[in-house]
């Protein structure tokens, strides 16, 4: 086994770090001890810190910079006439390493082939449609040798093609915008938690692999949107109902895999079908933005429901959970203020009726089966309470700075709190996340190295990501990287996943 | 990924801005100016209520290997206020990015920065960030296309008359001033300018940028100027990036379509015509 240490995690972060902050500040030192002992005159008239220049007859001399042939004429005609469709996409090439697996496992965890082709049209007047359809073949299950993974890994790991954006926006009138179909909502200022952003489900299914604007998923909607002023708002009603997209049973990111380590069978998840609502009021000022969002929703997170319980002389032989998902209320508010090179932002939500997990199913379930002899408990009877529900209240505080040459850091928690807490509940209280982000571009922009770090409270583990983006041509990017996962205290969060450290690379062509 | 990379975007926007400080109404040159008077007549300049530009960028490295980007911007002046929008076009991976901007003439105000980035689906709100970066990968740093603070700056004109392309031009020098100087190399990167403007109309058609970092030098270029609905419009910029004479990098702006005064829609500078696009 290959699992990486937990000092090594660390010393990936500070590496990293000190490299980035390394980069960023020594010009900035070198820079101001010249500055300190650059000589000026103690008068501050207008020919002060002027010289005689040497070097105004420099401009056009033989400079080799001068030399650069364009084609500018080509350059300009390829410019785009406008029709009334644009069409595009883009194909990328994954690849996944898990050097921390065992020898038996899937080594080479990800041979993907992902095509995504987008047609825009410009119907009439101020209406336009969309659609987008993506799909991937991932070759590393046919490679590893397909009979060693279960149906449900194979069905959502092996291939996907989906409709993902498909829908026709347009204005009634000048202060009314009207939405629908297949669309992404994406409200508030979290860039790692739903708090407020409640709209779209995501795609869970790696953790800590993919970035947010890959990990929304759309939803059939309609939206309706209302402006006045800097004021505006915006009533959804969202007709399709999709849950976050989960790892499967089995696969290496499973997040059952406690529950059905101790026997428990986890059956099919149960989608709901009623309509969900929300309501957003957003006004923009003079440096900052605010909305107060409402919303009437299904968790994207499944709970785990009783199903069936089979009692046989005194002694549980068949225990089944559903995932099913919990209609919750949200009053929330977010929003953000600039100053300077810094972005403050934040969110604050309320969600009623979220369902919580106990942590005494067992228990529970030795309880009932020592008062019982033999008996088949179904979902009705309420034999086992395995959640309880609960309000809970979840706060942001976050900012972004900008003020460094060439480097971007933002810092995000995320602070949850549970209201009339009960020591039979899994977790605790009170509970949080840090995300800190870390993004150095070089090379005019060609080359790109983000570090993410995040840390779950209560030694729940921590996950690293640096990423490198290389654009090797316009539109043809290369990227590569490293995922870590860790986690030391058996009952931790990421403990599941501790192994599952990953090297990655892309190719993505962009058409 | 794609956030880090487009937050350069933001300041693309005052490519436009720069253009229009090139964009000049025809002004007889007075003899008695000052080194001040002039660049603060450069500064002057009309540049339309409103204008609707296309642009292309190129990007040329020392392999002289080249990236294109291309954009359509519109900007409105409300008083001494100014908004403005900028939609990509290409290449493919940045297509339907927009900037937003609100440049508020009041210095007390942020100036309020928007961007939209098709992949998230969300408009973003993001900060000036550092005005010495360079944005899209280009030589032009965000100081360059906002232009430089005058009042902070010294200048003197080093030479009095000088002919670029039959035409004459002062040459003017402009150093940070004494008390200022850390603060404005600071926040500009730039120790000192000389600048060649041509005494007609006022344009500064040629620039060389002493840069702190590294010790580079930039070489700026207005060229194919033309007066476009009676404004001087320059149609090619270029800054070139050196060190040690050898050339680092190049970036070519192209300007194209251009059109001054015919009317935008105060609904182009919202957050919801970044969603919609153009």
């Amino acid at each position: 086994m290959m699992q990486l240490p937990y000092y090594k995690l660390l010393m990936t972060f500070f590496i990293s770090s000190f490299l980035i902050v390394t980069c960023m500040t020594i010009p900035a030192i070198v820079e101001s001890a010249e500055l300190e002992t650059q000589q000026v005159s103690d008068d501050d008239d207008t020919t002060d810190g002027f010289e005689e220049d040497d070097s105004l007859e420099g401009f056009d001399e033989s400079d080799d910079f001068e030399d650069v042939s364009v084609d500018l004429t080509a350059i300009q005609s390829k410019s785009q006439t406008r029709s009334f469709y644009t069409l595009g996409g883009f194909i990328k090439e994954d690849l996944g390493y898990s050097y921390g697996h065992e020898p038996d496992d899937i080594i080479l965890s990800k041979i993907r082939t992902t095509v995504n082709l987008s047609a825009d049209f410009r119907l009439f007047s101020d209406w336009t449609s969309k659609i987008v359809w993506n799909g991937f073949f991932d070759y590393a299950y046919e490679n590893f040798g397909r009979e060693k993974f279960n149906d449900e890994i194979l069905e959502t790991n092996e291939s996907e093609s989906e409709i993902r954006d498909l829908f026709l926006d347009g204005s009634v009138t000048h202060w009314m915008r009207f939405k629908i179909g297949r669309q992404i909502i994406a409200w508030g200022q979290s860039d790692m938690g739903q708090i407020n952003d409640m709209a779209n489900p995501r795609d869970s299914r790696e953790l800590g692999t993919v970035d947010l604007e890959d990990s929304r998923i759309p939803v059939t909607s309609t939206k309706l949107s209302f402006y006045l002023n800097t004021w505006e708002l915006n009533l959804v009603a969202l007709h399709e109902i999709r849950g976050n997209k989960l790892p499967a049973q089995g696969s290496e990111f499973d997040i059952f895999q406690t529950i059905t380590s101790n026997g428990i069978t986890v059956e099919d998840e149960e989608l709901p079908t009623e309509t969900e609502a929300m309501i957003r009021i957003f006004k923009s000022f003079n440096g900052g933005d605010i909305s107060f969002i409402w919303s009437d929703v299904y968790s994207d997170s499944p709970h785990l429901d009783f199903e069936k319980l089979t009692i046989y002389n005194n002694r549980p032989i068949a225990f089944s959970l559903t995932p099913r998902h919990k209609r919750i209320q949200t009053i929330g508010f977010s929003g953000n203020w600039v100053t300077g090179s810094w972005l403050f932002k934040t969110e604050l939500a309320r969600k009623s009726n979220t369902a919580i997990a106990r942590s005494d199913i067992l228990t529970q379930v030795k309880q009932v089966a020592s008062t019982t002899s033999s008996f088949t408990f179904n979902k009705d009877s309420n034999a086992i309470t395995p959640w309880e529900e609960k309000d809970l209240t979840q706060w942001m505080l976050g900012f972004e700075y900008g003020g460094f040459d060439d480097i971007t850091l933002s810092l995000e928690t995320i602070i949850d709190k549970v209201e009339n807490f009960e020591e039979t509940l899994t977790g605790s209280e009170m509970s949080n996340m840090i995300t800190l982000n870390l993004s150095h571009q070089a090379l005019n922009d060609l080359l790109t190295t983000r570090l993410v770090w995040v840390r779950f409270s209560e030694n729940n583990g921590d996950l690293g990501r640096i990423n490198i983006d290389y654009d090797l041509i316009d539109a043809l990017n290369i990227s590569g990287g490293i995922v870590v996962y860790e986690a030391t205290e058996t009952t931790a969060k990421l403990y599941p996943y501790r192994n599952n450290d990953r090297l990655f690379a892309a190719l993505k062509y962009s058409f | 990924m794609i956030i880090e990379n487009k937050l350069k975007i933001r300041q693309m926007v005052w490519i436009i801005t720069l253009c229009c400080l090139l964009s000049f109404p025809y002004l007889v040159p007075a003899k008695d100016l000052s080194a001040f008077d002039i660049m603060k007549r450069v500064e002057d300049r009309d540049d339309g209520e409103t204008s609707i530009s296309e642009m292309t960028m190129v990007l040329i490295d020392k392999r002289k290997t080249q990236r294109v980007r291309k954009m359509k911007a519109f900007r409105k002046d409300y008083g001494k206020d100014t908004k403005s929008i900028n939609f990509f076009l290409s290449p493919a991976d940045v297509r339907n990015t927009s900037f937003l901007s609100y440049d508020w003439d009041d210095d007390a105000k942020e100036d309020d920065n928007w961007l939209y980035l098709p992949a998230l689906r969300k408009v973003k709100r993001i900060s000036s960030g550092n005005k010495k970066d360079a944005f899209m990968g280009s030589d032009f740093s965000y100081a360059d296309m906002n232009g430089l603070k005058l009042n902070e700056w010294n200048f003197k004109i080093v030479k009095k008359s000088i002919t670029v392309d039959t035409h004459d031009c002062w040459i003017i020098q402009g150093v940070p001033k004494k008390a200022l100087k850390k603060k404005v190399i600071n926040e500009t990167g730039y120790l000192k300018t000389i600048s060649w403007i041509r005494k007609d109309i006022f344009v500064t058609v040629k620039s060389k940028l002493y840069v702190k970092k590294r010790k580079k030098i930039k070489y700026f270029k207005a060229e194919n100027l033309e007066k476009i609905q009676g404004l001087w419009t320059a149609k090619k910029l270029s800054m070139t990036t050196t060190r040690g004479k050898r050339m680092e990098h190049k970036t070519i702006l192209l300007f194209d379509k251009f059109r001054y005064n015919e009317g935008v829609d105060d609904s182009f500078f919202t957050t919801q015509r970044m969603e919609r696009g153009i």
